[in-house]
């Protein structure tokens, strides 16, 4: 999958997820920088990521994830 | 070993010396397979009291081996049931009593830690993130890492094989001194704050227990005393523990994780656990936690439903966690108050963004005095659910908190939050008006100035032991 397609669907679904459609995310983005990013709602983030790309995590990729841009190359590697 | 004997001392100088003899990884592997050996040795008056310890290595290994041969769910299943079983049976748990016991003393320190190492092992050869084929020699060495051995911190063996034996080790003059200092800081919040903070806590805390007790107002104001000093003693005792360990392992080519960040600086109880006990905070995050809120959200996956079944995680995540720390039911109790607290940070979270709005409610979190009235609640929940880890026992656990009632225990609470609240705020204003002298910070990088520091350390350290005449043990090493 090319890398502009794992952003545009992944910002669908960061969108869905905290609700907000005006959220945008470059490769650098955070916890942080979401409101509502928190433990609790990472699980339901991976759920819809793993749901929209057809891809599953392990518990060390799920806990392991720095920012977005990890997120977007991991799934590049596994879709 | 007390890390306080000579013997320890005598022990760690050997280790280093004979680790830097050669660059062989081969040599050095066997060095530290070694000094693990000797190290539990250490605790042995008779090679019987070993057996059950090789017994649960021998068991957890052959899981592993399993594992590797079929990466299925009933494998790791059928493994982490056994492993467990043998866990619950070795550490002697209260409710389960009916099981029986071995008919003879035997070793358990190290065997709570050395569950966590194999139990990451094996989910994680399943998951596919541990490729790499583990030797017997190297298993021994990473479950039994004499640094982590006691109390960890807990590492993960992708971490640890990175650097096992083949890292390179340039002991030049900036990571020696960074060394020692990072021990002697160590040795005094263990050897000085620690115990003194024991010496104080050890005189004053038989007044709560006694039968016929204090009046009710002394006695709130000596269980908050009492319970603060615990918690004193518990941060420096441990957190000294994690220095002197992690000073140690630059030495020997080894980088452990930090296991504290500053805890008594979080703004919330939620972030309280990001700053405590990192190390098994995050084993418990990334194993237990994670896949049980995944299982819970695939159940029910309405969003409105989320922050309830974060609570449900909570409670049994920190009930577990609660339970490991100890074989009685005051730890469960222990477990459900910690789960308590951070189901109503989530709630109260939840609420506010409801209420406020996201933004809103950041900005809220961001003002001065929330962030202490926060600050001081969260300091004074963990203070006081600590309780259960110096009353241990039920009976009298039960009898203090009758005594103190209802009004007791949240008038404590009140005066723990706002002392700590106020002390917190003073000493932050300070140190943000207390500018140091340019010649003064000119000096502060300079080679007399960084050694006497050092020395200072040292001499204080000498002066403390002396005084109190007592060499203090590992508080964790119980659990």
């Amino acid at each position: 999958m090319e890398k502009a397609e794992v952003y545009s669907k992944l910002t669908a679904v960061f969108q869905d997820v905290f609700d907000e459609d005006d959220l945008t995310l470059t490769p650098h983005t955070t916890a942080d920088d979401v409101d509502g990013w928190d433990s609790l709602s990472h699980i339901r983030l991976v759920l819809a990521v793993s749901k929209a790309f057809g891809v599953k995590f392990s518990a060390s990729e799920i806990g392991g994830l720095k920012n977005v841009g990890e997120f977007a190359d991991l799934i590049e590697k596994k879709a | 070993m007390s890390l306080t004997s000579p013997l320890f001392f005598a022990f760690l100088a050997a280790v280093v010396v004979a680790f830097h003899i050669s660059e062989s990884v081969a040599y050095r592997r066997f060095v530290l397979g070694a000094a693990n050996a000797i190290f539990i040795a250490s605790y042995l008056s008779d090679v019987t009291q070993v057996l059950p310890l090789a017994a649960f290595l021998a068991l957890g290994y052959v899981c592993v081996s399993a594992l590797y041969l079929r990466q299925s769910i009933l494998v790791l299943a059928a493994g982490v049931v056994a492993i467990l079983c043998c866990y619950v049976f070795l550490k002697r748990f209260s409710f389960f009593e009916g099981l029986g016991q071995l008919p003879f003393p035997y070793l358990t320190v190290g065997l709570s830690y050395i569950l966590f190492r194999i139990l990451h092992i094996m989910v994680d050869v399943r998951s596919g993130d541990l490729v790499e084929r583990i030797g017997p020699l190297a298993f021994f060495r990473f479950t039994c890492n004499f640094l982590c051995f006691v109390s960890g911190p807990i590492q993960r063996y992708q971490d640890f094989s990175a650097m096992d034996g083949k890292a390179a080790v340039q002991l030049d003059q900036s990571v020696v001194y960074a060394a020692f200092s990072r021990i002697a800081t160590g040795y005094v919040k263990f050897v000085i704050i620690a115990a003194t903070a024991d010496y104080a806590f050890t005189f004053l805390s038989p007044h709560l227990l006694q039968p016929t007790g204090l009046p009710f107002l002394k006695l709130c104001a000596v269980y908050a005393t009492v319970a603060s000093l615990y918690t004193v003693y518990l941060y420096f005792n441990f957190s000294g523990y994690m220095d002197i360990v992690i000073g140690i392992g630059t030495l020997l080519g080894q980088q452990l994780p930090e296991n504290f960040d500053k805890p008594f600086s979080a703004r919330s109880f939620l972030e309280f656990w990001q700053r405590w006990h990192m190390t098994l905070s995050q084993w418990f995050k990334l194993y237990l936690f994670n896949p049980l809120v995944m299982l819970l959200m695939t159940w029910l996956p309405s969003p409105a439903l989320t922050s309830y079944l974060g609570v449900l995680a909570f409670f049994i995540t920190f009930g577990v966690m609660g339970v490991w720390h100890g074989t009685t039911a005051v730890f469960v109790i222990y477990g459900l108050l910690m789960g308590a607290g951070a189901s109503i940070n989530k709630l109260w979270q939840v609420a506010c963004t409801g209420r406020l709005g996201k933004k809103r409610y950041r900005a809220l979190t961001e003002s001065t005095a929330y962030i202490y009235v926060a600050r001081g609640l969260t300091v004074a929940y963990f203070v006081l659910a600590l309780t259960c880890l110096w009353v241990p026992e039920l009976p009298q656990f039960t009898h203090l908190f009758a005594r103190l009632g209802v009004a007791g225990v949240v008038g404590t609470f009140i005066v723990v939050a706002a002392a700590f609240s106020m002390a917190a705020l003073s000493l932050d204003f300070f140190q943000a008006r207390l500018r140091i002298p340019i010649t003064l910070s000119a000096l502060q990088g300079g080679e007399i100035t960084k050694n006497l520091h050092l020395a200072g350390k040292m001499m204080a350290i000498v002066a403390v032991a002396t005084l109190l005449h007592k060499a203090p043990d590992f508080v964790y090493k119980a659990f």
